[in-house]
């Protein structure tokens, strides 16, 4: 009895503090947090064949050349992209075909220029399994008019593709390539007017 | 709140600081956050890292050469702090076959970019 007596009287001076007719009130706790990435980008695997080159030019004997003039280039023989996921920034055009590419590469403001059908060129993945699907994401920031193919067998068939849809190739194969292709001029930029850095990413399925 | 452009090249610099030797391994088993070094890594194959830095980026370039390294199939690599043996990534990738004292250099170049947000 007495319990229900002291509940009683917790209940009246509760009332008697709020009112009959309280208001809700929520509390609320916010906490600002930002998130610092070390991102992974695409690992590359190269080969020099040195067998045209003499020891005399060798750091150790038969190896690197002390002027760095060797006969043959590096070639790529593997692009592993983490999660399979490729992001790049411009930072540098070590994936992109600057040969066969038509577009302007500029790295020291991370940006492709385009005039009217110049196209740029990158290798996303090279490895032993064949890419099924891909899906392009983001290509930093882009003005004027810009189309999209991808190629999963290494150049020989492109097919079209749009951005943020995924696509199932047709003719799949084990070395993916990204087309961009200008109509009139176009740019892209990596860096976006605040300075935050929007790359170029395809994810792909093997 | 922003962190800003210069804030993320003192931690490029960080990580540059860290950064020292590269190795290649044969093992080819597929690679997870919890491993702790290559599954089979080729003493053998130990070389300095090249370090360049470009805004918010890494690039660190690895060369093992014709006369270096063991006659196998390289499936590995990683690049680590010589001071403390700790890695900072293992990556997979199918085998490239490479021969002591044979007629072809590897070339293994990781990139690394900071981002916010």
């Amino acid at each position: 009895m007495g319990t229900v007596e002291n509940i009683q009287k917790d209940k009246t001076a509760i009332r008697d503090q709020i009112g009959e007719e309280p208001k809700n009130t929520v509390f609320g706790l916010w906490e600002f947090t930002e998130t610092i990435r070390v991102t992974e980008l695409p690992i590359i695997i190269e080969t020099r064949d040195i067998s045209s080159d003499t020891v005399w030019g060798g750091t150790t004997w038969g190896g690197g050349l002390w002027d760095s003039t060797y006969t043959s280039n590096k070639v790529i023989q593997r692009v592993i992209c983490p999660n399979n996921t490729f992001k790049d920034f411009l930072r540098d055009t070590l994936l992109w075909d600057t040969t066969n590419s038509t577009a302007t590469f500029n790295t020291t403001n991370h940006q492709i220029s385009f005039t009217d059908g110049e196209i740029a060129m990158c290798k996303i993945f090279q490895n032993s399994q064949n890419v099924m699907s891909a899906l392009l994401k983001k290509v930093g920031n882009v003005s004027g008019s810009l189309s999209y193919h991808l190629s999963a067998d290494n150049k020989a068939h492109w097919e079209s593709v749009s951005l943020s849809n995924s696509h199932t190739f047709t003719n799949a194969g084990n070395v993916l390539w990204l087309k961009i292709t200008s109509s009139g001029s176009s740019q892209i930029d990596i860096e976006n007017a605040n300075g935050l850095s929007i790359p170029i990413q395809v994810s792909f399925d093997v | 709140m922003t962190m800003l452009n210069i804030g993320l090249n003192r931690i490029r610099d960080l990580v540059v600081g860290d950064l020292q030797k590269g190795q290649l391994g044969t093992d080819g088993t597929a690679s997870k956050p919890s491993d702790t070094d290559l599954g089979s890594a080729d003493a053998n194959a130990i070389n300095n890292l090249a370090l360049t830095t470009s805004d918010k980026q890494v690039n660190a370039s690895y060369v093992l050469y014709s006369t270096e390294g063991t006659t196998t199939t390289y499936k590995e690599y990683k690049n680590y702090n010589d001071d403390d043996s700790k890695n900072f990534d293992r990556i997979v990738f199918t085998g490239i076959s490479f021969t002591t004292d044979g007629t072809e250099d590897i070339h293994v170049t990781k990139r690394y970019f900071m981002t916010s947000g």
